[in-house]
């Protein structure tokens, strides 16, 4: 018994880990019509609440996000970018990371958010 | 003199608690893992150098946003609630509406994920951005 519970523990342990993936510390948006996101083909762009960029975790120039995109997007039809901004970041800087992914056609965009009650 | 014989004893750590911390640890990453499911709106977004479409002014709804945040439609100052109400009425007049969505510059972004959200809610299939001034 104890070690199916220090197997889960593991199991959970790992799993947490990989999903603190958070470079820059984030405030979602609340949204009612929020889907659950899928576990697929995924590149996480963040953006802080001081207009930090990060780019799969790394630190980058909102310049550099199209650039970057277009060559991760080579030979992934189905891949979805998703974008952590922080609830308080002023849009300009939302506008322009739409516009580098609009430019690296990335059409499939998701806003990431939390789940707002009621509907 | 004899020396009495010491008996051997077999040192142990006791470990009778572990398993209650690893029950502990492992309820804790449950629920963690359980809340940490991620939502999201999902956009298509035009493609660069695909020629704007041109649409009647007739089927078009401006929802603006200003620099604080606040919504007006169609040059109506109305709160974050009332725009799913008032778009689902003219979506059921104009099904093909399309919404126009102005945002300020310095606009919070959670004044424009309320906006996607209440404009999703009511059902609109096709929403235009444009910067809507600051910028």
């Amino acid at each position: 018994m104890a070690d199916i519970a220090m197997l889960l523990l593991i199991f959970f342990m790992s799993t947490s880990i990989i999903q603190s993936h958070q470079s820059t510390a984030v405030r979602l948006p609340g949204a009612t019509a929020g889907e659950r996101l899928q576990a697929e083909d995924r590149i996480r762009v963040s953006v802080g609440p001081n207009g930090e960029v990060a780019f799969n975790d790394a630190r980058v120039p909102l310049g550099d996000v199209g650039a970057l995109l277009a060559a991760k997007r080579a030979g992934r039809p189905g891949l979805v970018v998703t974008l952590y901004a922080d609830a308080g970041t002023p849009y300009a800087v939302v506008a322009g990371v739409l516009d580098q992914m609009k430019a690296a056609r990335a059409p499939r965009v998701t806003l990431a958010t939390t789940k707002r009650g009621g509907a | 003199m004899r020396i009495a014989r010491r008996r051997s004893s077999n040192p142990e750590i006791s470990l009778v608690s572990t398993s209650d911390v690893a029950f502990l640890l492992l309820i804790f990453f449950l629920s963690t893992a359980a809340l940490s499911v991620e939502r999201g709106l999902l956009l298509e977004l035009p493609r660069a150098g695909d020629a704007p479409a041109a649409v009647p002014a007739s089927r078009i709804l401006t929802l603006e946003i200003d620099a604080e945040g606040s919504f007006s439609f169609d040059g109506r100052l109305t709160a974050a609630d009332g725009i799913r109400p008032a778009l689902a009425a003219r979506l059921r007049a104009v099904p093909t509406t399309v919404v126009r969505l102005l945002v300020h510059a310095r606009a919070p972004y959670h004044a424009f994920v309320t906006a996607l959200d209440q404009v999703k809610l009511a059902g609109a299939r096709q929403v235009s951005l444009e910067p809507g001034g600051g910028a």
